[in-house]
């Protein structure tokens, strides 16, 4: 479609707010304060007078409200409705979040079978993005094929300049926002100023990218990790893991889960005393691939922290020509052992 | 729940929630193998070698190959060994239970490229589960399956299952039964060693045949070796992969193996599919 470029400044901004917020419950980075005292901004919901734009991806992945950590399925037997998904409006999503949604895409809309927890949410979600304009130390997302700004992907996507905002539509439904406001067109200075935004950080990312000299393309990844089989570096770099599962849960393109049974009501009956519910699983969790009896095809920390370059690099790329890595770095930032990818993939691609 | 819906479609809208099954039977197949002769509210047609996820409610759920006729769509047997906890749950069940019951999933044994051939069965102890569905399906239709052998082990004479039926399967013209156990006793008529071996004996045209492996994975291993050595290709051995399948319908990751996930690319794989992945025998 064609994009028209808008203008608003901070009162038209919040008034954007409040009519997504008038359609769908809005969630968005918002400051909280801690246990501690400190405040800091994370996802959560939020008043639309509350919204505090970030310059950067949040900590939390979008497929936390596509692909949720507990996903109620509903009565636990076949038959009847599952439970119906909350219209939603997420506000601050990054291109790197957005590249996510290929790959999970693929896993839950492709194949014999849909995913509808995942589809309806995909549905009911309003996807409101934003420009990166000041990447994160961990950010490498140019060296897996990504950028800073989102180019698809989104309902609207918000490009912050002084005095304001670009806003550009991606779909209809965004554009329908977007005109229901009578916002004025951006200038061709306030889109020359977003574009400079952008280039700057492509470029900050680029530099603190090259640092790891990463083999450029799908293929190239995929090539280096194979040959990793027996390398050194996941026993030597494993040793520092302590399964805690945080490189996965905050990963945006993992998507392993486990089906599990909560009792809701003893005096159902039998089955309906039960629901069942999608939860998040880890491939770093020892007991993962168990089957039973016991055998375990990944007994050891070692071939468990291998597994998860496996599948985003060799499985992901020979079954959908992509890597499952958006280079958003949170999984660097999240690891306690400070087990970092950009250093294994350097290491794996310079062996 | 309307009478109209088929298992598939009840399925596609709510893939992760089983449909309402009784236990109608409980075999006791050896002293730690029993048959569960299963009854869904809606019929769950499936092909042979797909593979079914049977729950209890609110204790767990677990990935089986029904052992019973692909002919027989209201009804199936699955045979559970008693290996863990789950499996010792379902062990407890009597008849009556109420249990869930999702699927079928994945690719079974592709029968359409048998067709004509000589078929050499491999089964070690309860992996002979799946490979009885197989044999009934072969049984439906002697003139396009006219020779099959079957090889089978089992560790003594009494863990070997459907003792009563094997002796009937081996009067069909085109069944040529083998039967072995690591450890024999007196009564046992059979051959003593294990199921591997049996293969050695075999006559067959390796130009116009496929093998079928099903067992323990360490049986599944030298299974497929000796398989190799009698002179099979790669790709005229069919093996049931063992794994974890939680989802059944290649979404839940945990089932993976190399650039397949097993609960819908197989779980029945040519040799030759994974022969180079690390680690597929564990």
């Amino acid at each position: 479609m064609a994009l028209t470029a808008r203008f608003a400044d901070e009162g038209q901004w919040r008034a954007l707010l409040s009519a997504l917020a008038g359609e769908y419950a809005l969630f968005g980075p918002v400051r909280t304060t801690d246990a501690a005292g400190e405040t800091h901004v994370a996802v959560g919901p939020v008043k639309p007078g509350d919204v505090e734009l970030a310059p950067a991806r949040m900590v939390d992945p979008l497929k936390a409200f596509l692909f949720r950590a507990r996903e109620d399925l509903g009565d636990y037997f076949a038959g009847g409705e599952p439970p119906t998904p909350q219209k939603r409006a997420v506000v601050g999503a990054t291109a790197c979040d957005l590249a996510s949604l290929a790959v999970m895409d693929y896993v839950f809309l492709e194949g014999e079978v849909v995913d509808p927890q995942y589809r309806d949410g995909r549905e009911v979600t309003f996807v409101l993005s934003q420009d990166c304009t000041e990447p994160r130390a961990v950010c490498f997302c140019t060296a897996v094929g990504g950028s800073p700004h989102p180019s698809a992907g989104f309902d609207i996507n918000l490009s912050r300049i002084d005095g304001g905002l670009v806003l550009e539509a991606g779909t209809d439904r965004g554009e329908q926002v977007l005109a229901g406001q009578s916002l004025p067109e951006a200038t061709a200075e306030q889109v020359a100023e977003r574009d400079r935004r952008r280039g700057e950080a492509a470029a900050a990312v680029e530099g603190q990218a090259a640092a790891f000299d990463l083999p450029a393309g799908a293929d190239q990844l995929q090539s280096a990790v194979r040959a990793g089989v027996e390398s050194p570096v996941w026993k030597r770099e494993a040793e520092k893991c302590v399964e805690c599962g945080a490189c996965n849960f905050i990963c945006p393109t993992c998507h392993c889960f486990l089906l599990s049974d909560l009792e809701v009501a003893a005096s159902e009956g039998e089955g309906g005393a039960y629901r069942r519910f999608k939860n998040w699983d880890a491939c770093q969790y020892e007991r993962f691939a168990r089957v039973a009896g016991g055998a375990n095809p990944r007994p050891k920390r070692w071939e468990r922290l291998r597994n998860r370059f496996d599948k985003k690099f060799d499985f992901f790329v020979t079954n959908t020509e992509q890597v499952a890595c958006t280079g958003c770095g949170r999984c660097v930032e999240a690891c306690p052992g400070k087990i970092d990818l950009r250093d294994i993939l350097k290491e794996l691609a310079h062996a | 729940m309307p009478d109209t819906q088929t298992a598939a479609q009840i399925l596609a809208a709510r893939p992760y929630s089983p449909i309402r099954t009784v236990v109608e039977d409980v075999i006791a197949e050896s002293p730690t193998i029993k048959t569960f002769v299963l009854r869904p509210e809606v019929a769950v047609p499936f092909a042979t070698g797909q593979f079914i996820e049977m729950a209890v409610p609110g204790r767990g759920e677990a990935p089986f190959t029904p052992s019973s006729s692909p002919a027989v769509a209201d009804r199936m047997d699955v045979t559970v060994m008693k290996t863990g906890r789950l499996t010792g749950i379902l062990h407890g069940l009597e008849p009556g239970a109420t249990v869930g019951l999702r699927g079928p999933y994945g690719k079974g044994y592709p029968l359409e490229a048998f067709d004509g051939k000589d078929i050499l069965i491999l089964g070690g102890g309860v992996g002979l589960a799946p490979l009885r569905s197989l044999l009934l399906a072969l049984f439906e239709e002697p003139d396009r399956f006219p020779r099959v052998v079957f090889c089978y082990g089992a560790r003594t004479p009494e863990d070997v299952i459907y003792k009563d039926q094997i002796p009937e399967w081996a009067k069909r013209e085109q069944m040529e039964v083998h039967l072995t156990v690591d450890k024999a006793t007196p009564d046992w008529p059979h051959k003593e060693g294990v199921v591997t071996l049996l293969v050695d004996d075999v006559e067959i045209d390796l130009s116009r045949s496929v093998a079928v492996c099903c067992g323990p994975p360490i049986m599944m291993r030298f299974g497929t070796q000796s398989l190799l050595t009698k002179g099979f290709e790669p790709e005229q051995i069919y093996l049931s992969m063992e794994k974890n399948m939680s989802c059944g319908v290649g979404k839940c990751g945990h089932c993976r193996l190399g650039p397949y996930f097993v609960c819908k690319d197989g779980p029945v794989f040519t040799f030759e599919q994974i022969k180079d992945i690390e680690g597929i025998w564990e």
